[in-house]
This record gives structure tokens, sequence and C-alpha cells, in this order.
């Protein structure tokens, strides 16, 4: 016979069996991550020749395969490494947005306190109470700064934390993925079609874990095996041979620490930024947001020490002395050479530090300097640019940088492309602490007074500014000169020029002058007193329109002693510094710029998570894609379940058919 | 589009996750009443609510200077108007002085409550604030600024000191008077100088001598002394030791023969009559006080009947001086 009834109907049974086994494991499957359906591909047996006609034969399954597309699988992966990465960055940020807001209140209002405190010691100079608390409020500020930092610096270590556990994780997956590399070639006889599938599953599924930390490229080869690179190209897997990724100590910077890829033979650094996914946002937010937001802090905490260190030592305290720091000073040597980081391959032993010597242009950002054999040239991180640094006078060793600081050489010698980091505001939140702790301390009191004449005529003015020493000015004005007299008018000749005398008016002219002068309408004088050689503990400014009537009655002012446990004018001046823009080159007051910071970190989170928000739809769609490929539906597997149990009962009615047949044959030769 | 039974599930419990997220947060806008809670919610509106914050604290700083100088000058005003009134009840006592018929013992109590007037308004000129504080004494503020001195003079030993606080971005406001400005510096009555007669048979005074032009008035050149050779000559010799001829004077008309200085007589000048200007545009109300009395307990008597006239003059200039005093102490500013 050459119809094998039989034979088809069992065909048909161990194909259903298998379809069956199939959408089992399907079903079974359905809630698996990462599983791909299957799908038994049933073929037609090719029918046997007879009589000039194929006569069909039965059936089999040729090959049990994954329903998977991988283009649309890749597109799943991009889309879950830049998921990662966004989501990653605006959960930190989010983070550190509400640290930032938080601690910018407090600090804030501890600034409004101070204040507050400096103007009751304007109003009252002489009471000891708003003083002290004056004092007080000056330390909680102090330490809302310190703690702000701490938070900043914990921020920061747990993100170290949390790289080196990825750096752990990326490890590990290399090793699972080697050996599974190994397994698929193990199991995978070429003669036959049969693919592992459910292997396969499990290693795609290790790559997308893979691409949650960092973006990942793979390429197959003949025999099934995966070569893995992470980043923009770094092989991690190479075959059967796994690399790890391990984390090492930053240079300049320890706390920065930075990627190796650890191979069998070699170590090779790894550019973290252009890693993707979560790691490369767990640098970027260490380096860039937290790093950012530290260093407006310690601008700021620099800026209010400094500003009111140097209004303090403008004026006399309650005994009569020179106002002494209220906050540590900026430029202590421990703070000096802080703001210098020396990278750990230099050759030469240069010591060195950077001098704060104008804190309204000092920069948040950082600058390298490179010894280049017989120059430092220095680079702003920001934006790129070079400067030839040029020694403010030879053998001097401080290099002057426009920037608000100068690199001071302290010691030693540099070598050829030696290299240092600088951060001109490094430690100052951190190291911010009240010095004064006598509250007669403050210095309230001005140590000199000027006074207009009686019968002045014009609108011309005449003040005091830089007191470098207030205890000298006092003197100078009360003893040395015992009446210090400016006397000015404009010069018959040359309308608009104002020539001034400053003398003593003990001694008036024709007796030798103390400085005499002229300036222009619209300008000013401004007078070195005591003068030159003298060292000049304060100068005058004469500025207006000082017109006088005439030579022999010019315009009149007397400058003499103020000080007096009454006298407020110094603290007035500190408490007006609240109000005076300081940073950023003279546009933000205090407040401005904590708000200014705040709102940046604020904005860089906002959009950070609108592009999170962006990348989990992509992402989304993305999956939606593969899934509606690739994923387990169950009502169809349901379906599919009946359909094969039928055709499975149906294989076996084949056999009883051919079996009544044979039964009829049988009986017909009975 | 196939939907696969894991995508269904996976897709609406993020879509419920994230709901519940958004009901969280709206919670969390709700309790605290804000919309911007922290600087993400909307970061350009947090850098303009912290720019409003701090005017805030600034307008709420202003106002509690503003109290404080209310305080510091209604107490700067009380004592003034409480120093008017002495000085007018002075003023009638040197009226019920200048009364020819008034006896000795009746001389005497006048000046004794003319005295008694000069301790209260020292008692004034020394005030001291809520905190001890002497509030006309400038930046001086631990040590009483007027001290009586036996003579009856009173020395100032505060300074110009004037305190100022911030009332707006750019305005401050002085919260004390320097008791130098108060006391000390009261306009001349005679204008820019003061005289003293070292020969005066005529009566002749000095009615007013100014600086008419300060362009041209040497300042150096003071003390001028007038001497009167004729009833219309006369010669000044200023402080140098120059000496200027005068001839023609006419009674009544001013002499301007100093460049930029005009002296103003009154009465008619005898041969010999001899007075000294010296620049004094201020004086005390102290010094007036002390005048004053010693006026009183020095009159007619001890400077015999021929001096009346010039007793007569001496007072008018003492009364001028008075209210002078009174409209100075009335100028000073009540902010």
């Amino acid at each position: 016979m050459s119809i094998n009834l039989y034979q088809t109907g069992v065909s048909g049974l161990l194909s259903a069996q298998q379809q069956l086994g199939t959408t089992g494991h399907n079903i079974a499957n359905v809630n698996t991550e990462g599983y791909t359906r299957q799908r038994a591909e049933q073929n037609a047996a090719v029918g046997n020749f007879n009589g000039g006609n194929f006569i069909g034969s039965g059936t089999y399954v040729q090959d049990i395969t994954r329903i998977y597309d991988q283009f649309s699988y890749k597109e799943q992966l991009t889309n879950q490494s830049s998921l990662g990465n966004a989501s990653s960055i605006s959960l930190d940020l989010n983070q550190l947005n509400q640290v930032m807001s938080t601690s910018s209140e407090a600090i804030g209002g501890s600034i409004d306190r101070f204040y507050q405190a400096v103007n009751g010691i304007a109003d009252n100079p002489s009471d000891i109470g708003l003083r002290n608390i004056a004092l007080s409020q000056a330390s909680v500020l102090a330490n809302d700064f310190n703690n702000l930092n701490d938070n900043l610096d914990q921020l920061e270590k747990s993100t170290n934390g949390e790289i080196e556990q990825i750096a752990n994780k990326i490890s590990q997956i290399s090793l699972e993925l080697a050996k599974m590399n190994e397994q698929i070639l193990q199991n995978r006889d070429l003669t036959q079609a049969g693919q592992p599938n459910d292997l396969l599953d499990k290693r795609d599924q290790l790559i997308t874990e893979l691409g949650e930390y960092t973006s990942v490229n793979t390429v197959q080869d003949a025999n099934g095996v995966m070569t893995v690179m992470i980043g923009s190209g770094t092989t991690l897997v190479a075959g059967i041979t796994p690399l790890t990724v391990g984390v090492v100590a930053g240079d300049p910077d320890p706390k920065q620490t930075q990627l190796k890829l650890i191979g069998p033979n070699s170590t090779v650094a790894l550019n973290g930024s252009k890693m993707g996914g979560a790691l490369a946002a767990k640098l970027e937010y260490r380096d860039e947001h937290v790093t950012k937001a530290r260093s407006e802090l310690n601008r700021l905490s620099m800026a209010v020490s400094d500003t009111l260190n140097q209004a303090q030592s403008q004026g006399l305290d309650l005994n009569g002395k020179q106002g002494l720091d209220i906050f540590t000073d900026i430029n202590t040597s421990a703070l000096e050479s802080s703001r210098v980081l020396p990278s750990s391959k230099n050759a030469g032993t240069v010591q060195a530090g950077v001098t704060i010597t104008d804190v309204s242009l000092v920069p948040t950002n950082e600058f390298s300097i490179k010894y280049d054999g017989t120059d430092y040239i220095m680079t702003n991180e920001l934006d790129g640019t070079e400067t030839t640094l040029v020694e403010s006078s030879p053998g001097s060793g401080v290099y002057s940088t426009g920037f608000g600081f100068d690199f001071t050489v302290n010691s030693g010698a540099p070598a050829t492309d030696d290299t240092f980091k600088i951060r001109p505001t490094e430690n100052s939140a951190s190291l911010m602490q009240v010095t004064l702790t006598d509250p007669k301390g403050i210095a309230a009191s001005s140590a000199i007074g000027v006074s207009a004449d009686d019968n002045n005529i014009s609108n011309g003015s005449v003040s005091i500014v830089n007191v470098t020493d207030p205890e000298i000015a006092r003197s100078f004005t009360d003893g040395t000169n015992a009446n210090l007299t400016v006397d000015v008018y404009e010069n018959p000749l040359t309308p608009g020029t104002f020539d001034y005398r400053v003398y003593d008016a003990a001694n008036p002219p024709p007796a030798a002058t103390l400085a005499s002068g002229s300036f222009a309408a619209g300008a000013s004088a401004v007078i070195d007193m005591p003068p030159a050689p003298a060292a000049s503990a304060f100068q005058i400014e004469i500025g207006g329109l000082p017109t006088g009537q005439g030579a022999l009655a010019r315009e009149k002012f007397t400058i003499s002693d103020a000080f007096g446990s009454g006298n407020g004018t110094n603290a007035s001046f500190m408490a007006s510094t609240q109000e005076q823009q300081i940073l950023g080159g003279g546009k933000q007051t205090f407040s401005q710029a904590l708000a200014n910071a705040t709102a940046e970190v604020g904005s860089n989170a906002s959009s950070a998570e609108v592009v999170a928000d962006t990348a989990q739809a992509l992402f989304t769609q993305a999956f939606n894609r593969n899934q509606s490929k690739s994923g387990v539906n169950l009502d169809e597997e349901a379906a599919n379940l009946l359909k094969y149990q039928q055709a499975y009962q149906a294989s076996s009615q084949i056999i009883s058919v051919a079996n009544t047949i044979f039964d009829t044959l049988l009986s017909v030769a009975r | 589009m196939r939907v696969s039974t894991a995508q269904f599930y996976i897709q609406n419990g993020l879509q419920l996750s994230n709901k519940q997220a958004g009901v969280n947060e709206q919670v969390n806008y709700i309790s605290s009443g804000k919309r911007v809670i922290t600087a993400k919610d909307d970061a350009v509106a947090y850098g303009t609510l912290a720019g409003y914050k701090n005017d805030l604290a600034n307008i709420e700083k202003y106002q509690r200077n503003i109290t404080q100088a209310e305080n510091h000058n209604s107490l700067v005003d009380t004592s003034l108007a409480n120093a008017e009134g002495i000085m007018n009840e002075l003023k009638d006592l040197m009226l019920q002085a200048n009364n020819g018929v008034r006896s000795d013992d009746d001389l005497k109590s006048i000046a004794q409550q003319a005295e008694h007037s000069l301790q209260q308004i020292l008692d004034i000129a020394n005030t001291q604030d809520e905190s001890g504080s002497y509030v006309f004494s400038g930046y001086q503020t631990d040590d009483a600024p007027f001290v009586l001195q036996t003579d009856n003079s009173v020395n100032y030993r505060g300074d110009e000191g004037v305190r100022e606080l911030q009332i707006a971005k750019n305005v401050s406001i002085a919260t004390n008077q320097s008791g130098e400005q108060v006391f000390q510096k009261v306009p001349n009555a005679l204008g820019d100088f003061s005289a003293s007669y070292t020969q005066n048979t005529s009566g002749v005074g000095v009615e007013n001598a100014i600086i008419s032009d300060r362009s041209v008035y040497d300042s150096t050149r003071a003390d001028f002394t007038f001497e009167f050779t004729s009833s219309t000559d006369l010669t000044i010799t200023d402080g140098a030791g120059t000496v200027t001829n005068v001839t023609g004077y006419v009674p009544g008309e001013p002499i301007v023969a100093i460049p930029g200085m005009e002296v103003k007589l009154s009465g008619n000048p005898l041969p010999g009559d001899k007075f000294t200007l010296t620049p004094d545009q201020d004086i005390s109300v102290f010094e007036t006080l002390k005048s004053a009395i010693d006026w009183i307990t020095k009159n007619k008597k001890t400077l015999g009947l021929e001096k009346i006239k010039d007793l007569f003059f001496l007072k008018k200039i003492y009364l001028a001086i008075l209210r002078s005093c009174l409209s100075n102490l009335r100028q000073q500013p009540k902010e």
C-alpha cells in the first residue's frame, strides 16, 4: 500500500503533540521576563509519487523558533539605555532639587536674620545683647553652610557608591554572558536548524539588563556567539572571554572616581561620560550637577565671609580697635592650597595655592593649569579658552589670572607637562566658621567722618572709601592733623575742572598741603591718606560738582575722628551689604545668587523629568512593538491549545480510520 | 495591534502608578497651599519668588527701621518742645528784668529763676534714651554731652555724629541730632561776626556784621578792629596789622571798606569808640543763657548809670539771640 495512513496519522499526532508542548511552554512562561514566544514550524511531508501523482504523507515539525524581530529588539534596547540614563538623572536631580530648595530656604533665612541683627546694631551700637545676637546668628549661618555642604558631600558619596554597584553589576553580567556564549556554543549542533531558544532569551534578557546601565551594541557570529560592546564601542564580552568594569580613585580629585575596563592582560581607562545609560547619568550628576551646586554654595559662603570680614576691617570695635574677621579668612593657607589639585602624575615638586583677590569676579567653574616647559597655560574648563599666565613680578611666583584669583607657586620647581586642577571656591562652605567670639569685637563704629561746611553752596561730596587701617585713619585725623580739611573750587580758567587741596586746618595754605590736584566734572578724585610714601590707611573720594564761590570761598569739608560707642555707621554699612550686588561680577546679591543656584538645579531637574517622560514614552512604544511581535498572548495560546487538541484528536481519528480500513480488509479475507 | 498579556498588565500597572504619583503630587500642592514648593516646580517662578521674598524681608527691615527712627525722633521732638517752653519762660524773665523799677532783690530772684531754667535746659540736653544712651551727644553716647562749669558756662563733650537708619533702598534717615547742632549752633543774631567793645562812649552798637560776598572775603584777615578817629572817620585794622582808612561815615549807612564784608552800626559814634569784630557764625544756647544771667545779676548797679544806654542795646541783642535760639529749636527736623 502506497498510502501509509497510519504513518500520516502518527505524524499528525506527533506534530500536534509538539505544538501542544510549545503552546504549553508559552503559557507557562507568560510572566517570564524576556521570554519570547515560540512556535513550532510545521511542514507537510513531501508526498510519495505514485501513478503520476504526489500523494501527501503527513506532516512534521521542522523547527521550533522564537518569534523574534532583532530590529524591534534593538530598538527596545537602545530606548532602554536612554530611559535608564534619563530616569536615573531625573531621580537624582529631583533629590538634589529637594536638598537645595530646603537648604537654600534655611540659608536665606539665616542670612536675613543675621542682617536683621546687624541692622539692630546700626540702630543701637552700644548694646552688647544685640551684638551677641548678631554673633550667634552668624554661627547659625556658618552652620547652615556647613550642613548643606555636608549634604552635598553625602550625595557625592552615595553616587560614588551607586557607580561602584553599577560597575559590579556590569562585571557580573559580563561573566554570565560569557558563560552563556559558551553554553550556546556547546548546545548548538551546527548541522541542525534548531536553536536553543530559551538560552537565547536568557542572554537577551541579560543584555536588556545591561542596557539599563550602559548603552550596548551586540554582534552575533555564525556560531551564535555574541560579542557585546558597551559605551561607544568598548568590548565587554569577546566570545567566551569576559572583561570587567572596575572603579578607581579619581585623579587629581580622588573623590571623583573613574571607571576602568579590566581585561585578563590589561587595564584601560573608560570614559564614563560616554557610557550612556544610568552609569553616564550617575557620572554626569556627580561631576556636573552636584559639583556645580557645591561650587555655587562655596562661592556664596566665600563672598559672605569676605564681604563681612572686609566691612569689619574698615571699622572700629567698641574698644577702638580695628574689627577682626567675623568668619574664617577666605585666604588661609589651608584653603589656598586646597583649591589646587595637582595631578598624581606630576614629576615636578611645585606646591601651589590659589589666593582670592576679588570675590565678585570668581566663577564657579574649574580651571586647569599646565606647565609647558616655560609657561603655565591656564585652560578655562567652561569654554576651553587658554591663557598663558604671566608672573606679576618676576620671581614672586604669583600669577594673576583675571578671574579674581591668583595662582601662587609657593615652593618647588615644575616639570614639563605638570598639570593642576584649580577649583577657586573649594572648601569655602565646609570650612566656614565664626572666628569672632567677643561681641564687643563687632566693628560697628566708623573711624572717621566727613562734615561739610555750613557755607558750602554746591552739591559736591566728599566721602571716605577703602579704609584699610581704621586705627591709623583715626589717629591721622585726630592727632597728626587735628582737623583734616578738604577744600575744592571750580578753576575759573578751566571751567569744569575742580581744584582740590587737602590740609591740616591748623596749618592752612599757603603752608604746604598734604595733597592737591584737580578732577574733571563727572569724574571724581581719589586721594590716598596719609599721603605717600606713608602707607595709605584710607582714601578720600571727592565727587559731584563742588563749584565753590571762588578762591577765597572754597567748598570745605572737614574730616575728623568719629569713633564712639554710639557710632553705628559701619554697622549700617555692613547691613547694606545685604542689598549690594556682589557676586557674578557685581550682578547678584547674596540671596539672588542663592536663588539662582537653586533655580538652576530646579530647572535642570524639571527638564530632566521631561526628558525622562519622553524616554519613558519612547521606551513604551518600542516595548509595545517588541511585545506585539514576541509577547505571549494567553487568549491566543488558549485558542491554539484547542486548535492543536483538535488536531491531535483528528490525527488519532486518522489512525482509527486506518484501523477500520485494515479491519475491513481483514474481514474480506476472513 | 497584537497585545501580549504581559504588556497589557505592565501598561495598566504603569498607568495606574503614574496616576497615583500625580495624585500624590497634587495632594502635596494642596496641603502646602503652594504652587511652587521646590525650585523644580517652576524654576522661573522660584527665582522671582525668591526676589519677592527678599524684597519683603527688606521692606520688613525698613518698617522696623522706620519705627525705630520714629521712636528716636519723637524723643528728640519731645525734648526740644520742652526746651522751647523753657526758652519762652526765659524770654519772659528777661522782659521782666528789663523793667527799670525792679529792685535788686527782684533781680536776684529773677537771676535764680534763670539759673534754674539753665539747669532744666541742661537736663534736657543730657536726655538719655531707654537704653541709657545720651540722646544729644552724637556718637559719644556713653558720656553726658553737656557739663556745667562753675562759672555757669557749659562744655560740649560729644561730637557731631549723626546715626542713620536705612528706611528705603537708597534713603537713610537721621535718628539723632548732635547736641552741637541743636544747642551749640544757633545762628548769630549779629550775622557772621560778634563784637567786643573796647571803648564805647557814645553807645554805638554793631547792629549787623555779615559776609556779603564770600568770593572776595578773605577769612585769613580776621579779626577786624574798628576805631573811630572822629564821628565820620575810622580805621579798620585787620589781624595782620594792615590798616584801612574810612572817611565820611554816614550814620546808618553800612561800612563796606573790607571786601566782601558789610558792617552796620546803630547810634552816632564818638571819637575813640573802638570795637573788634571776630568771625562767629554760630553761638550756643548755653553761652547766651550765661550772658543773659550775667546781665541780670550785673545789672545797673555794677555798671553805673552812664552805661544804661549800652545795656539797653545789649538786652536787645540777647532778646534777639534768644529768639533765634527758639527758632533754631523749632527748626529741628521732626521726622
